[in-house]
């Protein structure tokens, strides 16, 4: 598995950590109440097809990449920076 | 101040060679400099001030007689080799990590094949050229690798693993020079 890191490039999986889907980019707001606050902690989709989620690239340049990949085909589709691309 | 002494972080195992190729720690001051926010453009105007080289961008490595200014993460650039003045430190955090990191300079014409044993980078030199500088694994070490010339690097890591990459170099180096012999 090959990840394109925007900064340094296609990269193997090796330099990569992950974790978990990208839910942790959308945090509701503090009123937003019980149900929101329950999915945002515990409740995960776990698609067969196209997710999003957070890898660090803890041996290259330490940036937050948000990955869109296929768990069917495990074809990687894109990655983004977090940092500057926040919701 | 406190007047330090600076000691070698390989001491008497460095220099090293093995088949074709050579080993040697390199001691030099180094910082890393990171822009305040928004400062960016100003970091680099003073920085080109100074050492006369341009800001590195990723992957990238800007040589100027014996200074080094290398792209170190999303967040920082490092500089080898000169203590940035302090013009610079108005616009960015200046950092001196001299104490927290080794420096091995690799040479001979193995070199490439020496890495790929302890690297997932392509060492290919259409691919690694001259004057880039990748972060990277290097065995279980996170190593700032640069590329100086055809079969020449340098590479950068924690100064507390200075014994585990010799371990690291000396098995690599030794397994590349043991299949020269098979031919």
């Amino acid at each position: 598995m090959r990840i394109d890191c925007p900064l340094c490039g296609t990269r193997d999986r090796r330099e990569f950590y992950y974790s978990g889907h990208a839910t942790a980019l959308a945090r509701p707001a503090p009123d937003a109440g019980a149900e929101a606050w329950d999915d945002y902690l515990h409740n995960r989709e776990n698609p067969a097809g196209i997710t999003e989620d957070l890898w660090h690239h803890e041996f290259g340049c330490g940036a937050w990449l948000a990955l869109r990949r296929d768990t069917v085909s495990h074809a990687v589709i894109s990655a983004r920076l977090v940092k500057g691309n926040q919701p | 101040m406190v007047e330090l002494y600076e000691t070698s972080a390989a001491g008497a195992r460095l220099p090293l060679e093995i088949g074709t190729v050579s080993v040697r720690e390199v001691q030099a001051p180094l910082y890393l400099l990171a822009p305040y926010k928004g400062q960016a453009a100003q970091a680099a105007s003073a920085f080109n001030t100074q050492l006369g080289l341009e800001w590195p961008g990723p992957n990238e490595l800007k040589r100027k007689g014996g200074v080094h200014a290398l792209w170190f993460d999303h967040a920082h650039i490092a500089v080898a080799g000169a203590t940035p003045s302090g013009r610079l430190t108005r616009h960015a955090a200046v950092t001196d990590v001299g104490d927290g990191w080794t420096v091995l300079e690799l040479n001979g014409a193995d070199v490439r094949a020496v890495l790929a044993h302890l690297t997932p980078l392509d060492l290919r030199v259409k691919y690694f050229k001259t004057g880039m500088s990748q972060r990277s694994a290097l065995m279980h070490m996170q190593a700032v690798i640069s590329c100086l010339g055809k079969s020449r690097f340098r590479v950068m890591v924690f100064r507390s693993m200075t014994q585990t990459l010799l371990h690291d170099l000396t098995c690599a180096m030794e397994s590349v020079a043991a299949r020269a012999h098979l031919v």
